[in-house]
């Protein structure tokens, strides 16, 4: 379903049908306040933009969007035949998708002296200026061609040759992220730099760990609040079920799950974590990413799990 | 091609001032011939002279016509060009109001004291030459150049307005109190959208597409 959408979204024919501009921005995550600078670039034709626009939308379609299996929420650990997406309203982007649309919307017209980390082409739909298409490489586009290899030259007016030294603007056609209406759709996790996801996930484990901790049905909570502290991938806490929580709540089901990873319970029936292999163990089936096969009861681990819906 | 806009449209700003400088410079050059050609030497002597002695001010009548006739021409085309672009943004008008005192202003607080300089002067000419390349300075960086009086020859007028734009993620934002320059009466725009050319976030000209066909 979504990738018919984003096949729809991306057919090079309905570029004549938007508005383009291009934004190139820059990254400084030394500022507490915005670390997102955006510089307004205008063509000397508009038809370049407008050109580049139709040749990235094809070249979307066909080698980035025809040939993914799945469009599937993201979780952290997508693999990689799939095209993740996201809301911009998700919790994980929300506060750095409005600190980047807050600065994009007012861009500077200032010379760019710093580095420039990557740019946004964005549409407007023409009858329906609400709809917009977005798509935003994560790459500097200013290149310099002379290097150790390779020297350029360019011809002058007298047909003479001249060294090439300045820079040059090479805009790709290929995206990193797709955003149509509010969700964001990703091909690698360039969009995790982007918005500073790794900063939002400690946060996100940090509330996790207290979620579970709240269920108190630890013999130890303290305990279990240390050895979680220490589980390094932080990623794992963004698939981390309500469902999984409120079977542990339950006694008849917690002994059930004690029963399945191996855990300990104390005469009151509360689990022990006294290693922090316990605590990654319960963490982890609390997350989706342990669960048992009905035919042979096997225990599995597995980094994505995804329901096929067979019919 | 922006650049040189700003800087095209800076320099038609000061129209007025360059008719003046023009007529004033004029007026010394005919006053001058008038006497030079009482004197009894022959004509061809009397225009060597008269040339020699009138060389700054026959040179920047030059210049000066140059210079605003390439900007104009410059302009013209510009915003042919955004006309039939079918490629300018959008944004909807929220409220707006006819800004009928701004070009006076201008024309009062920039124009009229350059008037003051003696353009017959080298010394002046210098003078009004440094002023008027810092302030040239400071309007094209600050993008201070809509109260264009050649605007308005032209018909366009300036308008303060509210416009809500569209942006990446369905977001929307109001620009409060912006500059529009318009040929048409924007306040009759109001909760409707138009299409623009926008000079910063906050000054804009109103760009009437031509139709696919026409």
């Amino acid at each position: 379903m979504s990738k018919n959408l984003l096949i729809n979204v991306c057919d090079s024919n309905n570029a004549d049908n938007y508005a383009w501009s291009m934004l190139f921005f820059r990254i400084d995550r030394r500022s507490d306040t915005q670390p997102y600078t955006f510089y307004k670039m205008r063509f000397k034709n508009d038809g370049y933009l407008l050109s580049y626009a139709k040749s990235l939308m094809n070249s979307v379609k066909k080698y980035q969007i025809s040939p993914i299996e799945t469009v599937q929420e993201y979780d952290g650990n997508n693999t990689k035949v799939s095209c993740d997406k996201i809301s911009l309203n998700n919790e994980l982007i929300a506060q750095e998708w409005s600190l980047f649309s807050d600065a994009l919307v007012k861009p500077s017209d200032e010379k760019i002296k710093n580095k420039i980390n990557g740019y946004i082409l964005y549409g407007t739909e023409r009858r329906d200026e609400n709809n917009t298409i977005s798509f935003i490489k994560m790459a500097n586009p200013f290149t310099n061609l002379t290097n150790k290899s390779k020297v350029f030259f360019t011809t002058t007016a007298d047909d003479e040759l001249d060294l090439f030294s300045d820079d040059v603007c090479r805009l790709y056609l290929n995206t990193d992220i797709l955003i149509t209406g509010t969700t964001l759709y990703t091909y690698n996790y360039s969009f995790e730099r982007l918005f500073d996801i790794e900063k939002t996930m400690s946060k996100i484990k940090k509330e996790a760990i207290q979620r579970i901790t709240d269920t108190n049905v630890f013999s130890d909570a303290d305990q279990f609040t240390a050895y979680a502290s220490q589980y390094t991938s932080n990623r794992t806490f963004v698939t981390l079920k309500q469902e999984r929580i409120d079977r542990i709540k339950n006694n008849k089901n917690r002994k059930a799950v004690a029963g399945l990873l191996k855990l300990e319970l104390d005469k009151a029936g509360k689990i022990i974590i006294d290693s922090k292999e316990k605590a990654a163990l319960l963490i982890k089936y609390l997350c989706y990413k342990i669960f048992k096969d009905g035919e042979t009861n096997d225990v599995l681990e597995a980094s994505s799990i995804s329901t096929l819906t067979i019919e | 091609m922006w650049l040189k806009f700003k800087w095209d449209m800076f320099v038609t700003s000061f129209i007025p001032l360059w008719v003046t400088i023009i007529v004033y410079d004029l007026w010394d050059l005919i006053k001058q011939l008038n006497q030079s050609l009482k004197e009894d030497d022959n004509l061809s002597e009397i225009l060597c002279s008269f040339a020699y002695e009138s060389i700054i001010q026959l040179i920047s009548i030059m210049i000066i016509f140059i210079i605003v006739m390439t900007s104009i021409i410059s302009i013209n085309n510009f915003l042919k060009k955004k006309e039939d672009s079918h490629q300018n943004a959008s944004g909807m008008i929220l409220a707006a109001k006819k800004e009928k005192q701004l070009s006076a202003e201008f024309l009062l607080a920039y124009v009229l004291p350059l008037i003051a300089f003696n353009f017959n002067e080298l010394k002046d000419l210098v003078l009004f030459l440094l002023y008027f390349i810092f302030l040239a300075f400071l309007c094209i960086r600050n993008n201070n150049f809509y109260t264009n009086i050649y605007l308005e020859f032209k018909k366009y007028r300036i308008y303060s307005c509210d416009i809500e734009r569209y942006f990446p993620g369905n977001e929307k934002e109001v620009f409060h109190d912006s500059i529009i320059i318009s040929k048409d009466d924007i306040t009759l725009f109001e909760k409707k959208t138009i299409r623009y050319y926008d000079f910063d976030n906050y000054t804009y000209i109103h760009i009437e597409e031509k139709k696919a066909n026409e």
